[in-house]
């Protein structure tokens, strides 16, 4: 069984036509993982004995007749989610050996649903970072040329599902770490609205910003497996008691009667002009399909990174206090023969040998834009212009359906590329932090190649209107068939 | 906006983060480049804006303060660095 070639859909109806076994499945998708770990280290973790017990289960339900349609299903978790009994550790040290006492919200309805994990997956450490090479545990290397970075933060996430070890993973979008690892793997990737999929259990970054959400190899696999995890959570109070939508029933071939804007800020100096070039093709195809598409203005969204990385910081400096060598995680309290002198040293200590260069970055900007004197030209700032920014949204979307570009400005970079420039990987955000910003839903799905590398475009619709997004987004994928492709392995 | 290594070692006491004489200069370099750039902040008149941060009218309410058992207490406290008995042990704070 060539299981890179398989989709959530095709697996479906191997299981369901009992052509293949889950065990089977499961044990070729195990394979797969670790065949091609040494190369690509998208795994930090692969649980066999986990996954052959799941996928037991899983063909228990399917005898049975009760299966759902993610039943037996291959997939992983980035490490950013809490799994009971198993190793979380957000990638950094200062949570190596960490054993979470319960499931993420998120991580418990994907076991119902009877998917199977085979593990957890590499990310750069708290989810900071643009191309895994942030991770305490090495970077992720791009399958489609492994010079290159997978992306990041949910570097992992992307390349476990590009090169065909799972058939969908989760991770987390804060600032574009979906989308840009999806754009750069040639896979599918949605950061759903703020609220659409429960935070519960999962490892804070920015927590009004973070949005857990599916990367798949397809449209209509992300849209199954975002069903599987949105939906209120009286764990979660930021999360939507709206209704979860049919996804599937609002995927069509055509955009015929659908209204999209190009906003022309995402089209000024900065961006590659072989990227701008597949993104142009990308909206005349979309043209093609029956959508009319202008030109939008969104003023305020140059401000969009500097607001994001005040509000992200300063959020995450509050949520990173709590590794403090006390409760759990990394501590010297641990290290044989070490003495604290005290407990303001057990703090310093623990988080200073835990901790790695970019979180102590980020830690500290944060604290400063925090602190006392600071907090007005900062942090109250950057909401403020938040709220400017939302405006033009709003503006925006009472007109149009939605809004397209480009996901990133560059294709894919070099591993220690820009890994010496902080400044330089933040900037690479400009086009996926303004929609963490407002709170709406965006959409990755592959547009072409630059040379060997993938490129993704980005679809962005109104609040929990994640159904055009993803209509959009299959149309344009039926039309151009990207996504088929796959890299040489 | 120049951040000197007196200003990053008050702000890593704030932080509890000890860093080094050298961790210290070259983070006080990279952040004031980062600061740099958001001077453009500046440049937008916010006068008016409402800070009113409820985004959705989507409100659920609160739940009722009842406490439930978790049933997880072994596995929280495996995490614990140092404990006696079931109590998990710290530094004194006075």
């Amino acid at each position: 069984m060539d299981v890179e070639k398989l989709t959530i859909k095709s697996a479906r109806q191997l299981l369901d036509d009992k052509k293949i076994s889950v065990k089977e499945l499961t044990e070729a998708s195990l394979k797969r993982a670790r065949d091609l770990n040494d190369k690509l280290n998208s795994f930090v973790l692969i649980d066999e004995e986990g996954a052959l017990k799941a996928a037991e289960q899983a063909q228990e339900v399917l005898d049975r007749g009760d299966g759902g349609p993610l039943t037996g299903i291959p997939m992983a978790h980035k490490d950013m989610f809490c799994t009971a009994g198993i190793e979380t550790t957000a990638c950094s040290n200062i949570l190596k050996s960490y054993i979470p006492p319960y499931d993420a919200t998120v991580v418990a309805r994907l076991k119902k649903s009877g998917a199977v994990s085979l593990g957890k997956l590499n990310c750069d450490a708290f989810a900071h970072g643009a191309s895994t090479e942030n991770s305490d545990f090495g970077p992720s290397r791009n399958p489609y040329d492994t010079d290159y970075v997978p992306g990041g933060s949910s570097g992992g996430s992307a390349v476990a599902v590009s090169s065909g070890a799972v058939l969908f993973s989760t991770g987390t979008d804060t600032g574009g770490s979906i989308r840009q690892p999806a754009s750069f793997n040639n896979v599918v990737g949605l950061k759903p609205t703020y609220g659409r999929v429960p935070r519960t259990g999962v490892i804070a970054m920015a927590s009004s910003t973070d949005c857990p959400g599916p990367i798949a190899k397809n449209v209509e696999d992300t849209a199954l497996v975002l069903a599987a995890m949105a939906g209120a959570d009286r764990k979660d109070a930021t999360s939507s008691s709206l209704p979860v939508q049919n996804y599937l029933e609002s995927l069509t071939t055509d955009l015929k009667g659908l209204k999209i804007g190009v906003p022309n800020e995402f089209f000024e100096e900065g961006l590659d002009p072989k990227v701008e070039d597949l993104i142009r093709k990308a909206i005349s195809q979309l043209e093609e399909l029956g959508a009319t598409v202008e030109g939008v203005s969104l003023p305020h969204v140059s401000y969009s990174l500097a607001t994001y990385y005040i509000v992200m910081p300063s959020e995450l400096s509050s949520n990173l206090s709590r590794y403090d060598g006390i409760k759990y995680g990394y501590s010297v309290e641990r290290k044989k023969g070490y003495k604290a002198q005290n407990l303001q040293a057990v703090y310093e200590h623990s988080r200073s040998q835990g901790f790695g260069l970019e979180a102590k970055r980020r830690i500290l900007l944060g604290t400063y834009a925090l602190s006392a004197g600071y907090y007005d030209a900062y942090y109250k700032k950057a909401q403020q212009v938040r709220v400017l920014l939302r405006q033009d949204f709003d503006r925006v979307f009472q007109k149009y359906d939605a809004i397209v570009g480009p996901v990133t400005p560059t294709p894919p970079f070099k591993i220690g590329e820009k890994s010496s420039d902080p400044l330089a990987m933040y900037l690479s955000d400009v086009y996926t932090t303004p929609m963490n910003m407002v709170g709406n839903p965006a959409l990755s799905v592959p547009c072409g190649f630059v040379g060997k590398l993938p490129v993704g475009l980005q679809i962005s619709t109104r609040h929990f209107d994640e159904a055009t997004a993803l209509r959009i987004g299959y149309a344009y994928q039926q039309a151009t068939k990207f996504y088929e492709k796959s890299p040489k392995l | 906006m120049s951040l000197t290594k007196e200003d990053i070692e008050k702000i890593a006491k704030l932080a509890r983060i000890e860093l080094s004489g050298d961790e210290r200069e070259k983070i006080a370099g990279e952040l004031s480049a980062v600061l740099d750039y958001f001077k453009k902040l500046q440049e937008l008149d916010t006068s008016g804006v409402d800070l009113n941060l409820s985004e959705s009218a989507d409100v659920s309410g609160n739940r009722s303060d009842e406490s439930v058992d978790s049933g997880i207490q072994e596995e929280i406290l495996n995490n614990a660095p140092a404990m006696e008995d079931r109590f998990i042990k710290v530094k004194s704070v006075l």
